[in-house]
C-alpha cells in the first residue's frame, strides 16, 4: 500500500478521505488555495501544500500544481475526490505519466463515459437499456424531425455538449419541433460552442435512480445496491437515500445487472455510479455513468457497512475487492440531506457568509455529519456552498426519515441562510413519505413546501419574548462580568427593582406585536399583549448559551418545552422541534425617519447587501429635481431605481457603472439647493 | 495508612474554622407564636405598602396618561425603562414623596421620578418629570426630591440625566418653591457645581421647560430636544404677548428647530422620544469616565438564613427589642459577620461584613447608647474611614442613655465624639432604619448618603 496520498480536493470530501487514510495508516496531504488557508481539511491533514489563489481555475483545477504538490511532498497516490478534476481523463493520464497512483478509473473509461452521445451508443451496443432516441451525427433538420416523429412525443432535444440544465428543450407536439430545435441549437452554440443535438424520449415525472458499482483490476465487478436521488433543486440533488424505496424486487435485480454490464463494457476499475432515469411504471433507462466517488456515497456505506474510500485505496493498490457480491447485504435504510448555505425562498440562491454560530446535532449512533467547516469559518463564494451532509441510518425508511428530521432540527446555524428548514419540510411531506419521488417534486409541490409562515401561535410568541428577556439579562451579565464592578446588583435582574412593566415591540410578518412584560421573578414573567387572548405566564431557564444562540426550557401552562432562540441581524429566530418562527426587531419611527433624513443630508446609501450599479442616470455637477431617477442598483436579480428625494446638485458618484457596490456604502452625494 | 490525607486536610479545616468563627444567626423557632404573629402583622403592612406604591406608580391617573400618550409622548416611567439597559434594575428614590402631603391634592411620587440605573453599564442618576402629575410642575416636595437626587448624584459621581417635561414652578405654592437656599435655584447651582466636578449633566427636553425650568437644559453639559414636543423659553407665549404684544406659538418661541438651528441652546435634535433616549444612551457611552472602584470586591453570596423570616423578627410594637444578630445574619453575605469589640459597649453592635460582595462596616443598635457604646462606635467608624470601608447604620434607637450616672460618665461628650466621627467620615454611609429612631441618638447614627427605609419593619423617626 502507498504511504502517502495527496487529496486533490477541499471541503467535506477532503476531510472524509483523510479520515479513512488515517484509519489505514496512510499519511494525507491536503492542498489549499488562499481562501482555504485556515480550512478544516488543511487542519486535519498530516501535511498541506499551497496551490494558488482562491478561484478554482487558479488552484484546484491546476493539474500542474497538483502534480508538483505530490512530488514536493512525496505523495505516491492522488485521490481526486468528486468535482474539480475527478472526471478529467487528461489529469488521470498526467498522474499516471508522473508515476503516481491514480485513485480512480482508467482514463479510457472516463473518456468513454464523458460524452453523453458516445456513452449511450456504447451502452446500447452492450445491451443496456437506453432511452429511445437519436444520438447520431447526422444533424440535418428534416432528418432530425423525421427521427423525432419516429421516437414519439413528448420529446427532449438536448445539446450533445450540454449539462447543468442548459441546452435542453421539451417538445410535446410535432408542430413545436422546429421551433424547439432552433432555440436549443442556438443556445448550445452560444454556451458550449457546439450546436449538435441529440433527441430523446421525454419521461414525465422521472425518478433518478443510480447504482453504486465497484470493480477491481482483476476483472471483478459488483454493485452495492442502488440509491434514489430524485429530490433535486436547480438540477442538484439535495436528498438521497439507499436503497431506492418502493422498487419491485425484479426491477432492483435488473438495475444491478445492467449497471455491472455497463461497467464491464468500459473495463471499469474503482468506484463508479451508473445513473438511470426511471418512469412511473418503473421502466428505467441508462442516463450516464459517473466515474468517481459520489457525494452521496455515505448512504450506500450505511446500508452495506462498508468504507468505500478504503475500497478505492485497496483497488488502486491492485488488491481484489474486499467483498464478494454474495457477502453484501442491504441492511435497513439510509438517507442523506445536503445542507447548503443558500436561501430557498430566493430560488435557492447561494448565501455565502460567516458561520457565526454552528451547533451540530449531538453525536450518536447511526448519525454521520460530513463537513468541511467549523464555527467561525466562512462559506466563500468561490466554491460549492455546501455546509455539511447529514446522514442517518434506520431500520426502515420511516424511522430513518424521522431520525433525519430530529437531527436536522437540532442543527443551529446563524450568520447565513441555510436550507435546513426547507429540508425538514420536504422529508415530512406526505407524498414524499408515500414514495412519490421524481425530479420535479419541489416544483410540483412548491406551494406546500414553501407554505408561508404567517401565523404564530400564542405559546411560540410567549416563548420568543421570554427568550428575548432571558437573553438580554444574559448579555448584561456577561458585559458586567468583564467590567470593573462585576458583582453590581444593578445587572442581575430583580423584579422588585423595576421602574415599571416593560414594553417591547416586535414585528412578525410585517405586523407589529406590542407586549407588556411584568417580571414576577428572575426567570418568570407575565406577558400581556393584544396578540394574546389572555396574559401568559412563562417561566424557565437557560440551558446553554453560546454566542447569540440560547437553548432554554420554558414552562407555560404546565408544559415544559426545550426551545432555542437565535439572534441574528435584528432577527429573533425561535427554533422548536416542529416549527421555526422568525420575529423581527421593530424598526421604530425615528429610525425610518432618520434613514430618510440621511438622504436629505445629501447621501444615497446602498442597501444592506452587496449589489451591482447597473445604471447611472446623472453626472457630477448636474442639477436634479425631486423625483428624478439617479441610479439603478441590481441585487439578487432585482432592480431598484433610486430617485432624488429633493432638488439638488450632484456632488459625486462613487462607483462606475457595472461596478459591484458593497453593502451600506455611499453611492452618490449631492448638495441640497437651499431655498433662499 | 491515611497519613497522606491528613497532610492535605488541615489547611482545609483551618479555613473552615476561620469561616465559622464569624458565623451568626440561626434558624427561627417555627413554633414560637410571637414570631408567627409578628410575621403576619408585618406582612399585612408590607401588602399595604405595596398597594400604595403600586398606586403611586400609576402617576397622574388614567385620564392624564391617555392625554399624554395621545400627544405622541412616552410616559415618564416608560422613558426610564427604555433609557436603562434592558433587564437591569432601577433603584428608585423616595417614591412616597408627597404622599398625603397636600391634603386632597395628590402628587404621586412628588411629580418627579428619581433613581439610579445603568445606561450602557454606567450607573446614572435619573431625574424625570412626570407631566401627568399637574403638568409636571414643581411642588415644594418636587424641588426637595430633585435636590436630593442631585446630592446623591454628586456624592457618588453619578452622571445626571434630566428627562425634562415640566411646566415650571407650581405657582400657587411659589413661596415654598422659589425663595430659599434649598429651593428651585439650588437645582441650577448644583448643576454648575457638579459640572465643575466633572459629574456629567445631560438633559433631554421632551416636553415643556418653561421659565426657571429652562435653565435645566441650558445649564447641562449636553442637551437634546424633541421635535414638536420640547420647548424651552424663559417666558411662554401668553406672557410674551402680555409683555410685548408679540403673538407667537410655543414652537416658534422655543421649539427644537429654533434651539438647534438658531439659538444654539440645545445640542441634539431628536425626532421623537425614543430618538432622544437613544441619543442620551449614546452620550453616556462616550463620557470617557470609568467607574471608580477602590473596594476589594468578593463574589456575592446569599445569606444562610431566609430573608422571608425577617418579617417575623420585627414586632409591630417598636418598643419591643429586636433580635439584631438575626437581622444582620439575614443581610450579610454568607451570614458572616466579624464582630469588633463584641464584649464591650454591647448596646451597639459593630463589625465587618460583605453585602453583595462589597465590604461594609456595620453599626447596629442593640439598646440605648451608653458612653462605652459611643466610644466603641467612634473607634469603629475611624477604623472604617482609615480603610475606606463604607458604613452601614442599622438603626433601632431610642436615644442616648439618660440619668445622673450617664451624665457623670460623660455621655454628652462621648456621644459628641461619635457625632464628630460620623460627620467627618468620608466613606459612603447608608442608614437602614429597622425600628425606631428617637432623640439625639439619631445624630450619631444618621449622616447618610442614602436613607433607605426598610420595608420589612415599621419605621418611626421621631426627632
Amino acid at each position: 500500500m502507498f504511504e502517502k496520498v495527496l487529496i486533490a480536493n477541499r471541503g467535506e470530501i477532503a476531510c472524509r478521505i483523510i479520515k479513512t487514510a488515517r484509519k489505514m495508516g496512510i499519511q494525507s496531504v491536503a492542498v489549499f488555495s488562499d481562501a482555504d488557508r485556515y480550512s478544516r481539511h488543511v487542519q486535519l491533514a498530516d501535511q498541506a501544500f499551497y496551490i494558488g489563489p482562491s478561484p478554482a481555475i487558479e488552484s484546484y483545477l491546476r493539474m500542474d500544481k497538483l502534480i508538483k504538490a505530490a512530488e514536493m511532498t512525496g505523495a505516491t497516490a492522488i485521490h481526486p475526490g468528486y468535482g474539480f478534476l475527478s472526471e478529467s481523463a487528461k489529469f488521470a493520464e498526467m498522474v499516471i505519466a508522473n508515476k503516481i497512483i491514480w485513485i480512480g478509473p482508467p482514463s479510457s473509461a472516463i473518456e468513454a463515459m464523458g460524452l453523453k452521445s458516445i456513452s449511450k451508443r456504447i451502452m446500447s451496443e452492450a445491451g443496456v437499456n437506453v432511452i429511445p432516441g437519436y444520438h447520431g451525427d447526422e444533424q440535418n433538420v428534416e432528418f432530425l424531425h423525421e427521427m423525432a416523429n419516429k421516437i414519439g412525443y413528448p420529446l427532449m432535444i438536448k445539446a450533445v455538449a450540454g449539462g447543468g440544465g442548459k441546452g435542453m428543450r421539451i417538445v410535446r407536439k410535432t408542430e413545436e419541433f422546429l421551433h424547439g430545435l432552433k432555440s436549443c441549437q442556438s443556445e448550445s452554440e452560444k454556451s458550449f460552442g457546439d450546436g449538435r443535438v441529440i433527441l430523446e424520449k421525454y419521461i414525465e415525472k422521472p425518478r433518478h435512480v443510480e447504482v453504486q458499482i465497484f470493480a477491481d483490476t482483476h476483472g471483478n465487478c459488483i454493485h452495492l445496491f442502488e440509491r434514489d436521488c430524485s429530490i433535486q433543486r436547480r438540477h442538484q440533488k439535495i436528498i438521497e437515500e439507499a436503497p431506492a424505496p418502493f422498487l419491485h424486487h425484479d426491477v432492483r435485480q435488473e438495475l444491478g445487472q445492467q449497471a455491472i454490464l455497463a461497467a464491464k463494457r468500459v473495463k471499469y476499475e474503482g468506484a463508479g455510479t451508473v445513473e438511470f432515469i426511471m418512469d412511473t411504471e418503473q421502466k428505467f433507462f441508462f442516463m450516464e455513468m459517473n466515474t468517481r466517488l459520489q457525494v452521496e456515497h455515505p448512504v450506500t456505506e450505511m446500508i452495506t457497512g462498508t468504507d468505500l474510500v478504503e475500497w478505492q485505496f485497496r483497488v488502486a493498490n491492485g488488491e481484489k475487492l474486499p467483498a464478494k457480491s454474495s457477502e453484501l447485504i442491504c441492511n435497513g435504510h439510509s438517507v442523506e440531506a445536503r445542507i447548503y448555505a443558500e436561501n430557498p425562498t430566493m430560488n435557492f440562491q447561494p448565501s455565502p457568509g460567516p458561520l457565526l454560530h454552528l451547533k451540530l446535532p449531538t453525536k450518536r449512533k447511526n448519525l454521520r455529519i460530513e463537513t468541511g467547516v467549523r464555527q467561525g469559518d466562512i462559506v466563500t463564494a468561490y466554491y460549492d456552498p455546501m455546509i455539511a451532509k447529514l446522514v442517518v441510518w434506520g431500520e426502515s425508511r420511516e424511522i430513518a426519515m424521522r431520525k433525519l428530521f430530529l437531527a436536522l432540527r437540532e442543527y443551529r446555524i446563524s450568520g447565513l441562510h441555510t436550507n435546513i428548514d426547507f429540508l425538514s419540510n420536504v422529508i415530512r411531506h406526505k407524498p414524499f413519505l408515500d414514495g412519490e419521488l421524481h425530479t420535479g417534486y419541489i416544483e410540483q409541490y412548491h406551494d406546500q413546501l414553501f407554505a408561508k409562515n404567517d401565523t404564530i401561535d400564542e405559546t411560540s410568541l410567549a416563548q420568543s419574548i421570554f427568550g428575548l428577556v432571558l437573553a438580554e439579562s444574559e448579555f448584561l451579565k456577561e458585559k458586567r462580568a468583564i467590567s470593573q464592578d462585576p458583582s453590581s446588583p444593578f445587572s442581575s435582574l430583580d423584579p422588585k427593582f423595576q421602574v415599571c412593566d416593560r414594553k417591547i415591540d416586535l414585528e412578525f410578518d410585517s405586523k407589529t406585536i406590542s407586549c407588556t412584560i411584568h417580571y414576577i421573578d428572575k426567570n418568570k414573567i407575565e406577558i400581556t399583549s393584544p396578540s394574546l387572548s389572555q396574559p401568559v405566564i412563562c417561566e424557565g431557564s437557560i440551558l446553554q448559551n453560546s454566542q447569540n444562540s440560547f437553548d432554554l426550557h420554558t414552562l407555560i401552562n404546565n408544559e415544559l418545552e426545550k426551545i432555542s432562540v437565535i439572534f441574528d441581524k435584528g432577527e429573533l429566530k425561535l427554533h422548536k422541534i416542529n416549527s421555526t418562527h422568525i420575529l423581527k426587531q421593530k424598526e421604530h419611527d425615528y429610525l425610518s425617519q432618520l434613514k430618510q433624513s440621511s438622504i436629505a443630508k445629501g447621501k444615497i446609501v446602498s442597501p444592506p447587501y452587496s449589489s451591482t450599479l447597473t445604471k447611472v442616470y446623472v453626472s457630477q455637477g448636474q442639477t436634479v429635481n425631486e423625483g428624478d431617477a439617479l441610479l439603478t442598483l441590481t441585487a439578487m436579480k432585482q432592480e431598484q431605481t433610486i430617485f432624488s428625494p429633493q432638488n439638488g446638485i450632484v456632488n459625486k458618484v462613487y462607483f462606475e457603472e457595472n461596478a459591484s457596490v458593497p453593502s451600506n456604502s455611499t453611492v452618490l452625494t449631492f448638495r441640497i439647493e437651499e431655498d433662499s | 495508612k491515611h497519613s497522606n490525607i491528613f497532610i492535605s486536610l488541615p489547611r482545609y479545616f483551618h479555613s473552615e474554622d476561620e469561616q465559622s468563627v464569624s458565623q451568626i444567626g440561626s434558624v427561627l423557632d417555627r413554633t414560637d407564636t410571637t414570631l408567627k404573629q409578628n410575621g403576619e402583622s408585618i406582612r399585612e403592612m408590607v401588602t399595604r405598602l405595596d398597594t400604595t406604591l403600586h398606586r403611586i406608580r400609576q402617576g397622574g391617573g388614567e385620564e392624564a396618561k391617555k392625554k399624554h400618550v395621545a400627544r405622541g409622548k412616552l410616559l415618564a416611567r416608560d422613558r426610564i425603562s427604555l433609557l436603562l439597559d434592558p433587564g437591569s434594575n432601577f433603584l428608585e428614590l423616595s417614591p412616597l414623596a408627597g404622599y398625603k402631603l397636600y391634603g386632597s391634592e395628590e402628587v404621586p411620587a412628588g411629580g418627579i421620578i428619581t433613581g439610579i440605573g445603568p445606561i450602557n453599564g454606567r450607573e446614572c442618576m435619573i431625574v424625570a418629570n412626570d407631566a401627568t402629575v399637574k403638568g409636571g410642575t414643581y411642588y415644594p416636595i418636587t424641588v426637595k426630591k430633585h435636590l436630593r437626587a442631585q446630592e446623591i448624584g454628586a456624592q457618588n459621581q453619578l452622571p445626571c440625566i434630566y428627562l425634562v417635561d415640566s411646566g415650571g414652578a407650581n405657582l400657587p405654592r411659589q413661596e415654598d418653591v422659589f425663595p430659599d437656599r434649598d429651593h428651585f435655584g439650588r437645582i441650577f447651582y448644583n448643576q454648575a457645581i457638579m459640572s465643575s466636578m466633572s459629574v456629567p449633566q445631560i438633559a433631554a427636553v421632551m416636553g415643556s421647560c418653561t421659565a426657571g425650568g429652562a435653565y435645566v437644559p441650558a445649564m447641562a453639559d449636553e442637551s437634546i430636544i424633541v421635535k414638536d414636543k420640547g420647548t424651552i423659553f424663559l417666558a411662554g407665549p401668553p406672557l410674551v404677548r402680555a409683555a410685548t404684544g408679540e403673538v407667537v406659538t410655543a414652537q416658534e418661541l422655543g421649539g427644537a428647530d429654533l434651539h438647534c438651528r438658531e439659538s444654539g441652546v440645545t445640542d441634539y435634535f431628536a425626532v421623537d422620544d425614543r430618538h432622544a433616549i437613544s441619543l442620551v444612551r449614546r452620550i453616556v457611552s462616550r463620557l470617557n469616565k470609568k467607574k471608580p472602584v477602590d473596594l476589594e470586591i468578593k463574589t456575592p453570596e446569599e445569606p444562610l438564613f431566609s430573608q422571608q423570616e425577617m418579617h417575623q423578627l420585627a414586632s409591630p410594637n417598636v418598643q419591643k427589642p429586636f433580635l439584631m444578630y438575626e437581622i444582620l445574619s439575614r443581610i450579610v453575605d454568607g451570614s458572616r459577620f466579624d464582630e469588633f469589640k463584641s464584649l464591650y459597649g454591647q448596646t451597639l453592635i459593630t463589625g465587618f461584613a460583605h453585602i453583595h460582595g462589597y465590604p461594609v462596616g456595620i453599626l447596629a443598635n442593640n439598646g440605648v447608647l451608653l458612653s462605652e457604646s459611643a466610644l466603641k462606635g467612634t473607634h469603629f467608624i475611624e477604623l472604617c474611614c482609615q480603610r475606606g470601608i463604607p458604613l452601614l447604620f442599622v438603626q433601632n434607637i431610642s436615644g442616648f442613655a439618660v440619668g445622673r450616672v450617664a451624665e457623670a460618665g460623660g455621655i454628652a461628650k462621648n456621644g459628641a465624639k461619635m457625632v464628630h466621627a460620623v460627620a467627618n467620615a468620608k466613606v459612603p454611609k447608608i442608614t437602614l432604619i429597622v425600628g425606631g429612631s428617637f432623640g439625639a441618638g439619631n445624630y450619631g447614627m444618621f449622616d447618610c448618603i442614602l436613607v433607605m427605609s426598610a420595608v420589612f419593619t415599621p419605621v418611626r423617626i421621631n426627632l
